[in-house]
C-alpha cells in the first residue's frame, strides 16, 4: 500500500485514562487523521483486527492485556505490513523507555504530551510507511520476475535439449565430457554423418552464459544438420554457419568453434579451428600434433572477409583427436592456480593416445579437487576407426522427407567458366535425386557415383591432371593446389554438363548419369575393382563407379562419361 | 498557594487552544477520573495494596501532567515511589495532601476556562 504525502492516516489510540485518551484524540483529529479509540488492551486488539489502523498510539500500562502484550500481538498479526506503534508513557527512566522499543514498539511519546513532537513523529512514520510499501512492491516485483525467468529458462532448456540431437553423438568414434549445463554455458557438440561417408563433428563455445549464450545454438545446429545431410563440404558449411551467426547474433556475441571432417576411408581429417584451443592429433609412436586456431570465431566477420581455409592431415587408424573448450586449461584449484596449457601438453606427450581422454579428465578432476570451479569443461575425443571397421550407416532418421519425386524424370545441370571453380553442384543434385522414392536409401552409393564422375571431369577432363601425383601425401596436397590453379586458368567457355535421367517404380529403377566436359577427351583407365593397383591409390574413383554401376562407358570424343546405375528392391548391399 | 503555581500556564494555554469548545468536556472527564482514582488510592492504602497503589498513582500522575496540574502530578510521583518501595507510611504521608491538591487544581482549571 503506498501513501501519498498528505494522506490522512487511521490512528488507533489505546489508553485506559479517559482524559488522556480524549486529549490525544483531539490532538490527532486536529492533525487531519481519523481516530479510533480503545480503553484497554483487549479492546485495542479487537479494534486492530476489525479496522486495521495505519498507526497505533499505545499506553504502556493498561489493566488486563498490557500495552507490551498488545504490541507483541500486533507485530505478529501485522506480518509483512509495517504498522508503527508509539508507546504513550509517563515513565521517565531510560531502561523503561528502552523496554518499550524492545517489545516491538517503534517509538515512545512521554507525558505530558507535546503536540509538536507528536505531529512530527506521526509524519515521520507516515514517510516510513510509504518507503516500506515501496520496498515491498519492488520485492514482490522482483520475486515475480524471478519466477518468470526460471520458468522461461526451463522451457528454453527443454527446447535446446532437442536441438543437439544426442542420438547422433552416440557413435563409436566419439567420446566426450560436457558439463550438465553445457548448453547454458554456451558449449555445444554436434556430429553428423554425410552421404559420402564422411563424419562431421562440431564443437562450439558461445560467449556469455545463460539464455543469451544458448540461443545461438539453435541456428547453428539447424544449419549444421541440414547442410551435413545434404552432403555439403566442410568449408561451405563453415561459411554458412558464420553467415547465419553474423546475421543473428548481437555484437560481442560469437561462437568459438572447431569443425572436423573425417574422411570415409579414415585416412584424412580436415580441420577448421576458429577461436578454440588447439586440436591435438595423437597417433601412436609420434609426438602430438596440433592444429591451432587459425581463424576468428563464427559470427564475427561478414561473409566477404570470412576465411574457410582448412587444414588437412593424414591420419592412421586408431589415431585420436582431442577437441576442447578453454574450460579445460582454465580450470583452477583451491590455490587459485590454473591447470594451464603446459600441464596439458606434458600429460599428452607422456600418455598413450588410447588413454589420453581419460587421463586428461582425471587430471583435471584431481587438480580442481575441493575448489568451487564452474563446470565449464568440454572435452571431446574423436577416434579414427580401424581400416576394417564396418562403414557407418547414416541413421535412418536423416531422411525425413516424404517422397515427392516422380518416377520418370531428367535433369541437366551445366556449370560454365568461373562457376566451375566456385560452385559445387553435388548437394543440389543429390537433394533432387533423394526425392525419388527408391533412391532414398542409397544415398551413399548415388553420391559416390555422382561425385566421382564429376571429380573425374574436373581433374582429368578440364585440368588434365595426372593421378600419379597423388601417390604421396605431400603429392596429395600438391595435386589439389594444381587442380585449383588449372581450373582457375580455364577459359570462359569451359563447361561441365551433368545429365541425370531416371526411370523406375517402387520396386526397381535405373539412373543414368552423364558427365560431359569441354576438355579434349581422355581414355577410360583400364582398371577394375578386382585388381586395383596398390601403388596408385588415386584413380580408384572410376573403379569405384564401375563397381557400383551396371555399365560405365566413355562416349566419343572421349570427354563424356556415362554410368548406368540400377537398383532392385531387396538389394541393400553394394555390389563390389 | 496561588492558582498560578498550581498549574503549568503555558501548557494550559495550548490545551485550551487545541480543545477549543471541547475544553469543558476535558475538564469534566478529568474530574470524574480523578475522583475515582483518589478513591482507589485511599482504598489501596488501607489495604496496603502496593501494586494497586503504584499503578493508580502512576496513571493519575500522567493524566494530571497532561492537564498541566503539576503540583498534583508531583504528589502522585511520591506515592508511586513509596509504593514501589513498599513503604506504607511514606505512601500514606504522600497521599494525605492529595485531596486538597486535587480541589485546588480543579478550581484553577475551571477558572482558566473563561
Amino acid at each position: 500500500m503506498s501513501l501519498p504525502e498528505d494522506e490522512p492516516l487511521q490512528v488507533l489510540i489505546a489508553d485506559d485514562s479517559n482524559s488522556d485518551r480524549l486529549l490525544l484524540e483531539t490532538f490527532v483529529k486536529k492533525l487531519g487523521h481519523r481516530v479510533i479509540t480503545a480503553s484497554d488492551g483487549d479492546e485495542a486488539m479487537q479494534c486492530f483486527h476489525a479496522l486495521r489502523p495505519d498507526i497505533i498510539l499505545l499506553d504502556a500500562l493498561m489493566p488486563r492485556m498490557s500495552g507490551f502484550a498488545v504490541a507483541e500481538a500486533v507485530k505478529q498479526a501485522a506480518g509483512d505490513s509495517f504498522i508503527p506503534i508509539i508507546f504513550l508513557t509517563a515513565l521517565t527512566e531510560a531502561d523503561s523507555l528502552a523496554r518499550c522499543l524492545e517489545v516491538g514498539g517503534d517509538d515512545f511519546l512521554t507525558k505530558p504530551y507535546n503536540r509538536v513532537i507528536l505531529e512530527a513523529k506521526i509524519n515521520a512514520f507516515r514517510r516510513m510507511k510509504r518507503m516500506h510499501g515501496l520496498l515491498q512492491q519492488q520485492r514482490d516485483e522482483i520475486a515475480r520476475y524471478n519466477r518468470d525467468l526460471l520458468r522461461e529458462q526451463d522451457w528454453a532448456k527443454r527446447i535446446f535439449d532437442k536441438v543437439a540431437r544426442p542420438d547422433y553423438l552416440d557413435i563409436p568414434q566419439l567420446r566426450y565430457s560436457l558439463s550438465p549445463l553445457a548448453m547454458f554455458n554456451g558449449d555445444i557438440l554436434l556430429a553428423a554423418p554425410q552421404p559420402s561417408g564422411n563424419l562431421l563433428v562440431l564443437l562450439g563455445d558461445f560467449t556469455g552464459h545463460g539464455l543469451a549464450a544458448a540461443v545461438g545454438t539453435m541456428p547453428l545446429a539447424q544449419t549444421f544438420y541440414s547442410m551435413a545431410e545434404k552432403g555439403f563440404p566442410l568449408p561451405e558449411i563453415v561459411r554458412e554457419l558464420n553467415r547465419k551467426l553474423y546475421e543473428v547474433l548481437p555484437t560481442g556475441v560469437f561462437c568459438c568453434a572447431c569443425l572436423v571432417s573425417v574422411s570415409a576411408d579414415q585416412a584424412t581429417v580436415q580441420i577448421w579451428n576458429g577461436g578454440l584451443p588447439e586440436v591435438f592429433v595423437l597417433q601412436a609412436g609420434q609426438a602430438p600434433q596440433s592444429v591451432a586456431s587459425g581463424h576468428l570465431p563464427l559470427g564475427v566477420q561478414p561473409d566477404s572477409r570470412f576465411n574457410t581455409q582448412t587444414t588437412w592431415l593424414p591420419v592412421q587408424p586408431g589415431s585420436r583427436l582431442l577437441l576442447r573448450s578453454d574450460g579445460v586449461h582454465e580450470t583452477s584449484n583451491m590455490q587459485g592456480e590454473v591447470f594451464g596449457e603446459e600441464r596439458l601438453r606434458q600429460l599428452l606427450i607422456n600418455a598413450d593416445p588410447t588413454e589420453a581422454f581419460e587421463r586428461v579428465l582425471q587430471a583435471i578432476a584431481d587438480f580442481a579437487e575441493g575448489s568451487a570451479r564452474s563446470d565449464d569443461v568440454s572435452l571431446v575425443e574423436l577416434r579414427l576407426l580401424p581400416a576394417d571397421a564396418p562403414a557407418m550407416a547414416a541413421p535412418a532418421a536423416v531422411w525425413r522427407q516424404e517422397a515427392s519425386g516422380g518416377l520418370n524424370w531428367s535433369l541437366q545441370y551445366t556449370l560454365q567458366g568461373e562457376a566451375i571453380l566456385r560452385c559445387d553442384p553435388l548437394p543440389i543434385l543429390l537433394h533432387a535425386l533423394l526425392e525419388v522414392p527408391g533412391l532414398r536409401g542409397q544415398a551413399g552409393r548415388v553420391h559416390t557415383v555422382l561425385s566421382e564422375l564429376y571429380a573425374n571431369a574436373l581433374e582429368h577432363g578440364l585440368a588434365r591432371l595426372d593421378s600419379s601425383i597423388k601417390h604421396s601425401h605431400e603429392g596429395f596436397l600438391h595435386y589439389y593446389e594444381l587442380k585449383r590453379e588449372r581450373l582457375a586458368a580455364c577459359s570462359e567457355e569451359a563447361c561441365v554438363r551433368i545429365s541425370l535421367q531416371y526411370r523406375g517404380d517402387g520396386n526397381s529403377g535405373e539412373l543414368t548419369v552423364s558427365v560431359q566436359d569441354s576438355g579434349p577427351g581422355f581414355r577410360l583407365p583400364v582398371l577394375t575393382a578386382s585388381n586395383p593397383n596398390p601403388e596408385r591409390p588415386a584413380g580408384r574413383g572410376l573403379a569405384l563407379v564401375q563397381g557400383l554401376c551396371d555399365t560405365v562407358s566413355v562416349l566419343e570424343p572421349g570427354n563424356c562419361v556415362q554410368a548406368i546405375y540400377r537398383w532392385q528392391a531387396g538389394q541393400t548391399e553394394a555390389r563390389r | 498557594m496561588t492558582g498560578q503555581s498550581v498549574l503549568d500556564a503555558q501548557l494550559l494555554q495550548e490545551l485550551k487552544m487545541v480543545m477549543g469548545t471541547d475544553f469543558p468536556l476535558l475538564l469534566d472527564t478529568f474530574e470524574r477520573d480523578s475522583r475515582q482514582r483518589l478513591l482507589h488510592l485511599q482504598q489501596a492504602c488501607d489495604q496496603a495494596d502496593f501494586e494497586g497503589l503504584r499503578h493508580t498513582a502512576h496513571s493519575f500522575k500522567g493524566s494530571s501532567g497532561n492537564l498541566g496540574a503539576q503540583q498534583l502530578a508531583n504528589l502522585c510521583q511520591a506515592i508511586e515511589t513509596a509504593a514501589r518501595e513498599q513503604d506504607l507510611a511514606a505512601a500514606q504521608a504522600a497521599l494525605a495532601p492529595v485531596p486538597e491538591a486535587l480541589e485546588q487544581a480543579l478550581a484553577a482549571l475551571r477558572a482558566a476556562q473563561d
